[in-house]
């Protein structure tokens, strides 16, 4: 059992559980349009939003550390972004497109953690495991950790070093933390996420790596805090939580829980919100979505579930 | 002009004496020559007290002799400017005490009479201020990161390693380039120690120079952070406490 | 020249300048790192030289 401080998963059980409510309550204005085909104009403004929300519904349900209320909604919020994917047919229509992306494969796996399944899908993402195309596409170190993650989860047989794929990454190279910008910061994050697993297998994480973050972290959630980069901190929040011996600084949790609306609503930064209910969705649907997967690693990290 | 703006400005014009003098392009620092030619002799002796230590130090690094004018000259600005032994501000205390610490080894006079401050007991990187709080002030303490001094200070920074890397990262990303480099002073004494640090004190001190851009106090830093790094360690030089 | 023993003594005021800037704080405003698209889009264009977004294919 990992020792975190009661500040903190104090802090953790209100974001986790207030983001999933937002999440749940706000769930439709992160519906895909009507004429939404899979080729997707603009991915990054709706398929991703709801593959998000579906990472944050799927790691509350494998942690397992929320009430059942929660469990509830969380299934709810599964089933809601199934439908929107039309139960997997609009992802296995964009893989069946577009053989080199690789979002459906992303999209997919937390389907698959949670049991949905879509059989056409399988074959194809089965039989793309085994084009060298496939697997030698460029794509960024942290990107390869995610798609190697996301192959582990849905049963994919090509199985990848991910030791080597770490190596390769920024973080890998445990550069001077002092020459690092906005975007690295998250190219860090995710790499981290990818290598434990959203926090479910922290021993996944380089021990080098590991003690690297140990001495960094404190740094960068400063500087960050400093200038209100609330979504970044959060995510920050998340890789100090997934370490093996977890850094999780009471006072950081405590700011984050802090600016968390009743209704769940977390900012992305320091910036005036919008009133608008659509803009609103846009612009933080995903510092709610990092706010309820920091809650729920932290409290299955405290629970001793890893 | 202000006393503020004065004071400032004369700091740096002595700064870019004693660069030079450290550079070996100046020749000596002539403190004596840089008051008397100064139109604000106040603003002048200001300086020296600014400097405090780092006034000294290309006597301290490079070996040369302190002058007996120059000492004189350091004596009026203490006469000018006295220390107040009951200064509240302990940061103050610690820089005048370690300026008369280095005053006594090199005239071999005892005249600054500068009472050691008491210690502090909170000062370390797990006080109140934390470690980002704490190397604020470690950047403050700056000009006793040279050779022959040691104490209380020079303790916590060897306790306070990591921190003080942190704190030299944080600035750095700040772009608080004058804070960051007086951190890399404390890097450089760390690395002069033979104490491990888990940043490369060269590749920053680099970094901070090319990119933080440099007035002459800044220049003096880094010159002297330089002449740390690539000091060989242990030349048999006896500490002095401050 | 110093020996023409001008007593010179700092006034309250002047004494706490001189403690100012021996006490300098850090930056009060930071200036760390944030999002900048201009600073990767233009760069990415430069070196890759990649292409324009396509728009949807003529015929599927």
């Amino acid at each position: 059992m990992t020792t975190i401080p009661e500040p903190v998963t104090r802090a953790a059980r209100a974001m986790a559980d207030r983001a999933l409510s937002w999440l749940h309550a706000n769930r439709e204005l992160g519906g895909l349009p009507p004429d939404t085909t899979e080729t997707m104009a603009d991915p990054d403004s709706v398929y991703k939003p709801l593959g998000e929300t579906t990472l944050a519904a799927s790691l509350i349900l494998r942690d397992g550390v929320a009430g059942p209320g929660r469990l509830v909604a969380a299934q709810s919020l599964m089933d809601f972004t199934w439908e929107q994917f039309g139960r997997g047919d609009m992802i296995y229509e964009r893989q069946l497109r577009h053989t080199l992306m690789t979002d459906p494969l992303e999209m997919y796996a937390p389907f698959v953690r949670c049991g949905y399944r879509h059989e056409g899908l399988d074959r194809l993402l089965a039989h793309r495991s085994r084009m060298r195309s496939v697997n030698s596409a460029e794509v960024l170190p942290n990107r390869r950790l995610a798609v190697a993650n996301a192959a582990r989860v849905v049963g994919l047989e090509h199985a990848e070093d991910m030791r080597t794929l770490a190596g390769a990454t920024w973080l890998g190279a445990r550069p001077e933390p002092w020459a690092v910008n906005w975007i690295t910061a998250y190219a860090m994050t995710h790499t981290v996420f990818h290598l434990t697993d959203w926090g479910g297998n922290p021993s996944g994480l380089p021990p080098e790596l590991a003690s690297y973050l140990h001495d960094w972290l404190p740094v960068w959630i400063d500087v960050w805090r400093e200038v209100g980069q609330w979504d970044l901190v959060t995510e920050l929040l998340i890789v100090g939580a997934s370490l093996e011996e977890p850094y999780c600084p009471p006072e950081d949790w405590e700011a984050i829980a802090g600016l968390q609306h009743e209704d769940g609503f977390v900012p992305r930064d320091s910036d005036p919100v919008d009133d608008d209910p659509q803009r609103r969705f846009t612009d933080h649907q995903h510092t709610v979505v990092v706010t309820a997967v920091a809650g729920s690693i932290a409290l299955a990290r405290a629970q001793g579930r890893r | 002009m202000s006393s503020h703006s004065a004071f400032a400005a004369a700091s740096d014009a002595l700064a870019a004496c004693v660069l030079g003098a450290l550079d070996g392009t100046g020749g000596a620092v002539q403190l004596a020559r840089y008051v008397d030619d100064a139109s604000d002799t106040l603003a002048a002796l200001a300086a020296v007290r600014v400097l405090g230590a780092d006034t000294f130090s290309p006597h301290l690094l490079l070996e040369g002799p302190l002058p007996a004018q120059d000492a004189a000259v350091v004596a009026k600005a203490f006469d000018a400017f006295p220390a107040s032994g009951a200064s509240e501000e302990a940061v103050v205390a610690r820089r005048d005490h370690a300026t008369a610490v280095l005053f006594a080894r090199l005239s071999g006079e005892d005249t600054l009479r500068v009472a050691e401050p008491a210690p502090v007991d909170d000062a370390g990187p797990a006080g109140p201020a934390g470690w980002a709080g704490w190397c604020v002030r470690m950047a403050q303490l700056a000009p006793l990161a040279t050779l022959v001094l040691d104490g209380p200070v020079h303790e916590a920074a060897r306790d306070g390693a990591l921190q003080l890397c942190r704190g030299v990262s944080r600035s750095i990303l700040r772009r608080d380039f004058p804070t960051a480099v007086r951190l890399v002073r404390w890097l450089a004494w760390l690395h002069h120690e033979g104490v491990g640090l888990p940043l490369d004190p060269g590749l920053v001190a680099e970094h901070v120079l090319l990119v933080g851009g440099a007035g002459p106090r800044t220049a003096l830093d880094l010159a002297i952070a330089r002449h740390l790094l690539e000091r060989r360690p242990g030349k048999g030089v006896k500490a002095a406490h401050a | 020249m110093l020996t023409q023993e001008i007593a010179l003594t700092a006034t309250p005021t002047q004494t706490a300048t001189l403690s100012a800037l021996m006490t300098e704080p850090e930056a009060t405003v930071s200036d760390a790192p944030l999002y900048t698209p201009e600073a990767a889009g233009l760069l990415l264009a430069l070196l890759l030289l990649s292409p324009k977004e396509p728009k949807e294919p003529r015929g599927k």
